[in-house]
């Protein structure tokens, strides 16, 4: 039967099995991620509900804002000095003649700070700690300690899932700062070492037309952000079942499920924040 | 009328296509010392699992002191759980936690006693089962043995009502089996709980049980005293405590 299923694509049916398949695996992917979606607001909800409680967790909230953020500070220093490297080099290159130099220093921060800065930071520290979380909290279902959480009658929801979202919730916009400022470092380098262009004349590009609500949105996005990360591990982490196959799988939902929902949510933000509250 | 006790009717229990329960029905006093047992895969951790709410049954009720387990709240679930502990098969120790703060947690957790109070009562327990000096040790540094017992400290640590020990002398040598048996007696004798011990060990049973079921195909086949137990002659029961694999209990 398997070496019969196999083989279907190319039997005299294939013409019409294999659309369908695919159409299956298209279908079974968006049930998959409305699933995971409607979970994640499931978590969120008990996450609030969760917070009264919040002074009893008060160490390891701090020991997990410790674990996301230090851990996560060589992988963001190396994305964004070269991600402001790279934005310095592409706008210098799409402005060439016909705009005055000035002005790269004012492109660069605008995409910094509005955009890579909290996206990029997103990406990469989502796929470190999201699938740390996933697979962290996966190993303790499958090895029942989760159950056994639940039999000392303590919530696994309040004790393992509140600290890790609130120090994603807080660590994402100060890893972003840290991101914002390097970037810039990193684009003020390549302008003046390998663009020509003086330290003065990015600087002032920098101050020109820079408004501190391009900060704080993105700020206010790596937040969200944070959260993405937090729920999409967790989420991932409580569902594994299985063994260590299960647990890997895990943290691969984790991560994809993480920066699909990163880039949905920077289109929907960019939306509220940048043309509803600022616009 | 509410009845003290677990009182299981008309279970069932199915994973996917798998049915593992089909109308399990099943009495366990207040006191009562109950041995559960059965081949490999027939269910027993899942009804251990469904009496304390980690699972919730396809059909029938089962009441705990008149309250009916799978109706209940979280809320309510975490209150009932208060008095209930369960060994887990695998131990379930929190990884990274050291021993001593595994047995610690729960009075951390829910009670109000002074830290050095906790400390001496989760030694105390951890001495009981015959690992006083792994309180500072990591899970991953004990044997599976050792786990198993460390599990039972965890469990008798917050002196619940009822105990559920899910083959607590599996793996075990046979002195620590034997001690293990008799920490088990001595619980229910001194503090009055409700155990409830899921084996395949004929001699664990019969030490620590008074009364025993057979769980075999999703059903219960046999309830009965230990004496009843010992009397019978035919049927799966006696092929359970023989051991054989020739009877109505096929091997695989
Ligand atoms: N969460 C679950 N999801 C799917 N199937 C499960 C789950 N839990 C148990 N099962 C299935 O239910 C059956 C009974 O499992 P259970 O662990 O209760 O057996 P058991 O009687 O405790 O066996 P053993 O003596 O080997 O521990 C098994 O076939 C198992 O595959
Ligand atoms: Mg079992």
């Amino acid at each position: 039967m398997l070496a019969g299923e196999r083989s279907l694509p190319l039997d005299v049916e294939g013409a019409y099995t294999a659309p369908m398949f695919l159409v299956r695996r298209i279908g079974a992917g968006v049930l998959g991620t409305v699933a995971e979606a409607g979970r994640g607001g499931l978590l969120l909800a008990r996450l609030v509900r969760a917070l009264p409680e919040l002074p009893r967790s008060f160490h390891e909230i701090l020991r997990q804002m410790f674990i996301v953020g230090n851990g996560s500070i060589p992988l963001v220093l190396i994305t964004s000095i070269f991600t402001g490297a790279v934005a310095a080099v592409q706008s210098s290159y799409q402005m060439s003649t016909y705009v005055p130099a000035t002005l790269l220093g004012t492109v660069v921060a605008k995409m910094v700070f509005i955009e890579l800065g909290p996206v990029l930071t997103a990406l990469v520290v989502g796929a470190r700690v999201s699938s740390s979380i996933a697979a962290e909290l996966g190993t303790m279902k499958v090895t029942e300690q989760i159950d056994a959480l639940e039999m000392l009658a303590i919530d696994p929801v309040r004790y393992l899932a509140l600290p890790r979202f609130l120090a994603c919730v807080a660590m994402l916009p100060v890893l972003t700062v840290l991101a914002d400022a390097v970037a810039v470092l990193g684009a003020f380098l390549v302008s003046s070492l390998t663009l020509g262009i003086s330290a003065k004349v990015f600087v002032d590009g920098l101050k020109l037309l820079f408004y501190a609500h391009d900060v704080w949105g993105g700020l206010i996005k790596a937040a969200v952000f944070g959260a993405i990360i937090a729920i999409s591990g967790v989420v991932s982490g409580f569902h594994t079942e299985g063994g260590a196959a299960g647990v890997g799988d895990a943290a691969m939902r984790a991560v994809v499920g993480s920066a699909l929902m990163i880039l949905v949510a920077d289109y929907l933000l960019a939306t509220i924040i940048f043309q509803v509250f600022f616009g | 009328m509410s009845e003290a006790g677990i009182v299981i009717s008309q279970v069932s229990k199915t994973f996917g296509q798998q049915k593992v329960l089909d109308g399990v029905d099943l009495r366990i006093a207040r006191g009562e010392q109950r041995v559960i047992l059965g081949k490999s895969g027939q269910g027993k951790s899942v009804m251990l699992k469904l009496i304390v709410g980690l699972l919730k049954p396809d059909r029938g009720s089962i009441l705990v002191d008149g309250e009916d387990v799978p109706g209940l709240s979280r809320r309510g679930l975490f209150r009932l759980r208060r008095r209930f502990a369960m060994v887990f098969q695998g131990g379930a120790l929190f990884d990274s936690m050291t021993v001593g703060e595994n047995v610690a947690l729960a009075l951390r957790e829910h009670t109000s006693l002074e830290e050095d109070e906790v400390t001496e009562r989760a030694r105390s327990a951890l001495s009981q089962v015959g690992l006083g000096g792994s309180y500072d040790k990591m899970p991953a540094e004990l044997s599976g043995g050792m786990r198993k017992r460390a599990g039972i400290a965890r469990a008798i640590v917050t002196r619940p009502d009822y105990l559920l020990y899910d083959e607590p002398t599996t793996g075990l040598d046979p002195i620590s089996s034997d001690a293990i048996n008799h920490l088990i007696l001595r619980l229910d004798r001194e503090l009055g709980v409700t155990s409830v011990v899921v084996t395949h060990d004929m001699t664990s049973a019969w030490t620590v049980g008074e009364r025993f079921a057979l769980l075999n195909d999703g059903r219960i086949v046999f309830d009965g005293s230990k004496e009843e137990a010992q009397a019978t002659t035919d049927g799966p029961m006696r092929q359970f405590i023989d051991g054989s694999s020739e009877g109505p209990l096929q091997a695989f």
